[in-house]
This record gives C-alpha cells, structure tokens and sequence, in this order.
C-alpha cells in the first residue's frame, strides 16, 4: 500500500468537501474535552466470536427497547379504568371502560399506523434482551471473568440482570390480560407474605385498586427502573467497548424477523367480573411458576427466597473462588457448578409449562399442583448429572494434558485452518445478496401498500442480516496478509 | 482492497451461501406474491333462524334458546310476519340447510344477515320464576358493543329481529331476564368467519 500520508500531502488539492471535514475536525477537537471520548468503542476489522461481546450486544437491544418503548408511550394509555359488574337479572356486558390499558393495547396492534410493528419489535427485543443477558453471565461465568479485578464488574452485572428481569416482569404486566393479571397476582401474593414489611410493600409497589396498579408499574416500567439500570450500567460497562456493527446488525434483523414470524397476541383481556383460564407466565418466569406450584412450598420461600439463593451463590462466587487461573480447565468444581445450574434452569424452565407431570401439556386446574418429591428429584438428578461429568469431564482432559506436558509431546490444540472464500465465490455472493436487497425492498414497499404488516417486519430483517452478511463477507476476504 | 487469495476448491460456502439467498429470495416471492393474502368474499346470504326460547332447565339442548330450523331467504323481502303465528313460509322462496349440531350456534360469514324469529315458550314448570313477563334477548360483538338492544320476548309470542353482521368474529345471544336459576346459560353464539 506504500505510504498514504505521505502520497496524499504531496497530491493536496482543494476539494469540495474540505469544509464540511473541516468542520468535523473541528467538532471532533472540541469533543475531546467531553466524556464521550473516553469510552474506547472498538470496531473490529475483523471476525470475532460474538461471545465475547454479547454485553454489549445486550446493550444494543436496550436501545432498541428505548427507542420502541418511547413510540409506543404515545398511544399507551395507564388506566384500568371501571368494570362495574352486571345489573341484577342482567347478563354481565363489559363496560367500554372496563380495562383500558388492555384495549389500548389492542389498538396499537390493530389500528395504529405501525403500532403493530413497534410494539413486536419492543416484545421480541424484550425477550433477546433477557436471553442475552443470561447468556452473558454464563459466558463470562466459564470463562472465568469474574474474579482478579472483575468482581465489580461481576457484582453490578449479577444486580443488572435481576433488574432487567424485573423491568421486563413490570412491562409485560402493564398488558393487562389475563397473562399480565396472572403475573401481578403472583407478584403481589409475593410481596405481601414477604416478612415484617410485606403488607406495606405490596401496598407501595402495587397500589389499591388496578388504576393505581397501571400508573405505578407505567413510572417503574418506563421511567424508575430504566434509570435504576443506567445508572448501574455506568458502573457495569468497562472501559473498552467492541461495537461489531454486523454482528449488531444481525441481532436487530433476528429480533424483526422472530417479530414477525411469531408476532406476539394481544391476549384475552382480564376482567375483574368474569372467570379467568389457565395460562402461563413469559418464559423467564415458568422457573418460578414451578416452584409457585410445588405441593407444600411456602409461597414466599418458593418465589422469592429459592431465586434468591440462587442468584446469591452466583453473586458470591468471586469471593469464594479466590484461584489465580480463569482457564476452564483449572477450575472443575466452578465449571461444574455453572453446568448444574444450566441443567436446573432448563429443567424448572420447561417444567412451569407443563402440568404436574411434566409429560402433559398443562390445561385444567387440577393439573397446575406438582409433587415435590418427584421435582426436587428431577433437580437433583439435573445437578448430579450436570456437576458430575462436567467435573469428570474437565478433570479427566487436565490430566491428559498432564500427562502430554510430562512426556513432552505436542498438546492436542487444532488449529483450524479458515475458508477462505475465492475471488468468484465472493462476488456472486455480494451480487447475490445486493440483489436479494433490492428485491426485498420492492417486496417490503408491496408489503406495506397491501398492509401486510408482518411481511413488512420479516423483509426489514432480512434486509438487516443481509447487510450484516454482506459486510462480513467484505471483511472476511478483503485482509491483507 | 487486497483480498486474500484461496487454493482452487470447491466453492461449499459459496454455493451454500447463493442457496440461502435463493430460498430467502424464493420464500418471500411465494408467501408474499404467489399465497393469496385477499380475503375470500363470500356471496352475502339472508340466513332465516327459528328458535323456542324456554328456561335451560327444560330446553332439550340445555341451551335454553333451541334453534329448531334455518334456511337461507332467496328472495329479497322477508316473508309475512305475525306475532301469534310467526313467519309465514308459504309461497317464500327459501332453502333449508343443516345448522351446528348443538341447535345453539350459528355460523354466517361476514356480510351476511340473519333474521331470527324466536317463540318464547311459557313452561308449568316449578324451575321458572313465578311472575315474569317472558324470556329477553339481546345481541353483542365480544368487544360488548350492542347489535340487537335488550328487549323482552313476552311468553306465547313469536318476535323477529334482522341483523348484518359486517365484521368476522364470535358474537354472542342472550337472555336478559332472570328466568331460572339456568338463567346465566342461556345464551348461545353467533360465529362469523
């Protein structure tokens, strides 16, 4: 490539957009005073592993979820509104005021002009958000970055998720049907029978009547815990940040494209005067649904003290795993234990589906109970399972690789030789995909013109995984060696 | 740009990537241009519906509102009424068809309009309530908005009512006076789809 600096003071010439570089100089100089500079965004010219930075994508979804969140506050509306109940020999007919919020709702997803759109943009981020949350914690839990200097980190990530959690439990509640209704009942149930301050709490956070229920969760959804986030956050994010603009790109697409492959109901509106039917909380919340419904369970102890625990040992990790090494290969027992409690969540996750035996589907109300013992069972088998062969597992390749080191050998690392894609594979797939664009915009304007609006949805993610394809293939053959 | 030169090999990813695209591109096509997103219009139809109305307790359907005949209306006046005979049928061009096998819902799609013609039958049974006038009968949308306003069918007295059902959805008839304890069962609906 030579020397480019050199090359082009020498060929200066005045060109059209001097001003406006100038100008941006200018205002790049002036920035430097500010806090903005000194976050170091990277922007890796190269492919690596999103596992890396899925806190950041996470991040990401937040915005999202804040862009999306703030459109559908115009046409929200929280109120429950007056649900008298039917005049005596009547047959009960829902007042048009009788639930508000519900059938403001029901009208962004049915009348507002891209209500639709927004708002299952807002509920798959929801959803890509937690899981990518969880999936952060785990990933930096096995690689082991939560001890020597990271425990703040660890600490106010564990606290973020929680919250996160939380503001998702708040927003799915402000619905308002018979979902939302079965999620604040649980939640209220919790809070009052909590110890001493119960009663108060769950007058605090829940209110008196619906309305004040509406308004309260509407300030902690949308204002309160947002900031309660942020202001963690600053904390939580570390000083180096890696924005991958594909693999960013790509998440958006697959949030659009899930909204508008399985676009979220509105649900069966609660009414306070008729009978309500089974139903199931979101899915970060069947854990708890499982342990709610163990025979003989306190309802306190199995919806607030279990998870607590739970999320406590994870909280405490860093100050009882005080080794040097963060390879997974020298830590069996934390290795093992994370593998245990991914059983656990998957088994008590899918668990809080089914009925009491967890091969029916749950329908009626006489199946919601579940045995205790055939549960703590199946959790104890989960943990043995998880903790044992991952222990085994992890114990029996240190030794193997002991046992190289002693004998002087060559450790069994592949190296994985990339494909390289060749010069006409990379431009039939670049045209490929540039035609593909082309046709989905044409498709996405159709979409819109025939209000199609889930056609629309899935098209505007494929447009965004295909750039994100595109712009990885560009990266991926355009290194110099 | 200086892209990185590859051996000769079979181009899998190449080849593979140019599928996705393709099924992308062709899933699209098919389920946005080929699949018909237009919703079928139906031909509306004048549906007649009969119906007792009695208490649930002596209904045979246990539904308390017994549909006993429907038949489609080929003609574009409704036939003769009276309230102590009901709709006369003679010289009406109409043809009959099989309604749901619970004789308590209907089925129309949108556009179509029905006319009920409902006979509320006074029972010498203890279960009905001393005293009251007749049965009553009232139409709603499942948004609760009002088709056919509450009105009372006096006992031994035939009452018709006509309604065009516009929009798809499930709609719901039922009695508004306290008749029996059954009295919260009596009701039956009206699916629109």
């Amino acid at each position: 490539m030579g020397k480019p600096g050199l090359a082009a003071q020498t060929r200066k010439k005045a060109g059209v957009l001097d001003p406006i570089i100038a100008l941006l100089r200018w205002i790049w100089d002036r920035l430097e005073r500010t806090l903005l500079l000194a976050v170091k965004i990277v922007f890796p010219s190269r492919f690596i592993s999103p596992l890396g930075f899925l806190g950041m994508l996470t991040v990401i979804v937040f915005i999202i979820l804040g862009v999306t969140g703030a459109l559908l506050l115009f046409h929200f509306q929280p109120l429950f509104g007056d649900c008298p109940p039917a005049a005596a020999n009547t047959s009960y007919v829902p007042s048009p005021t009788c639930n508000q919020a519900f059938n403001s709702v029901a009208s962004i997803n049915n009348q507002v002009d891209w209500g639709f759109l927004i708002r299952n943009i807002h509920y798959q981020a929801s959803n890509a958000m937690v899981l990518l949350a969880v999936m952060h914690m785990f990933y930096q839990y096995f690689a082991g970055r939560y001890k020597l200097r990271y425990e703040m980190l660890w600490v106010t990530g564990i606290i973020l998720g929680v919250i996160t959690v939380i503001e998702a439990y708040t927003g799915y509640d402000l619905i308002f049907n018979i979902r939302g209704q079965l999620a604040i009942n649980i939640g209220q149930t919790l809070t009052y029978y909590s110890p001493v301050i119960g009663a108060n709490l769950a007058n605090i956070i829940f209110g008196f009547s619906f309305n004040d229920l509406a308004i309260r969760f509407y300030a902690f959804h949308v204002f309160i815990i947002p900031i309660i986030m942020l202001a963690i956050m600053s904390v939580h994010l570390p000083k180096n940040l890696v924005l991958d603009i594909p693999v960013s790109s790509a998440i958006t697409g697959i949030i659009l494209i899930m909204g508008g492959l399985f676009p979220v109901e509105v649900g069966i509106r609660y009414d306070p005067n008729q009978l309500t039917q089974i139903t199931f909380p979101e899915w970060y919340f069947t854990s708890l649904y499982a342990f709610i419904r163990t025979k003989g369970l306190q309802p306190f102890i199995a919806g607030a003290i279990i998870p607590a625990v739970f999320v406590l040992i994870f909280l405490l990790v860093p100050f009882f795993d005080r080794g040097k090494k963060i390879a997974m290969i020298d830590r069996p027992f934390w290795v093992g234990l994370g593998a245990a409690a991914l059983g656990q969540i998957a088994i008590v996750t899918v668990w809080g589906f089914r009925a009491g035996n967890p091969f029916q589907v749950l329908q009626s109300e006489d199946q919601l109970l579940i045995d205790p013992v055939l549960f703590a069972a199946s959790l104890l088998l989960a943990t043995a399972l998880g903790y044992g062969f991952v222990y085994a597992f992890v114990k029996w390749r240190k030794a193997k690789i002991e046992a190289l080191r002693a004998a002087k050998k060559p450790l069994p690392y592949r190296r994985v030789q990339p494909y390289l894609l060749s010069r006409g594979e990379v431009f039939s797939l670049l045209g490929g995909l540039l035609l593909l664009q082309g046709f989905l915009d044409f498709s996405i304007f159709r979409a819109f013109l025939a209000t199609l609006n889930n056609f629309a949805l899935i098209e505007i993610g494929m447009v965004l995984v295909a750039f994100a394809a595109t712009v990885h293939i560009y990266r991926v053959s355009s290194q110099v060696k | 740009m200086i892209m990185q030169v590859a051996k000769r090999h079979l181009p899998i990813v190449g080849l593979l990537g140019l599928v996705v695209i393709v099924a992308a591109a062709g899933g699209v096509y098919y389920y946005q241009f080929v699949v018909s997103h237009t919703p079928v219009n139906y031909v509306p139809s004048h549906r007649l519906v009969f119906m007792n109305a009695t208490i649930v307790e002596t209904s045979l359907n246990g539904h308390g509102f017994e549909i006993t005949s429907t038949a489609f209306l080929n003609q574009s006046t409704l036939p003769s009424f009276s309230s102590a005979k009901g709709a006369n049928m003679t010289d009406v061009n109409y043809a009959e068809y099989k309604g749901e096998s619970d004789n308590s819902t209907i089925t129309a799609h949108p556009g179509d309009t029905i006319t009920f013609y409902i006979y509320s039958k006074s029972v010498s049974d203890s279960r009905q309530i001393l005293g009251i006038a007749g049965h009553g009968f009232e139409v709603d949308s499942s948004s609760g908005s009002v088709l056919v306003p509450r009105t009372t069918l006096t006992f031994g007295q035939w009452f018709t009512f006509t309604v065009k059902f516009s929009d798809a959805g499930t709609y719901v008839y039922y009695c508004t006076l306290f008749c029996s304890n059954g009295h919260p069962m009596m009701r039956g609906s009206i699916v629109v789809g």
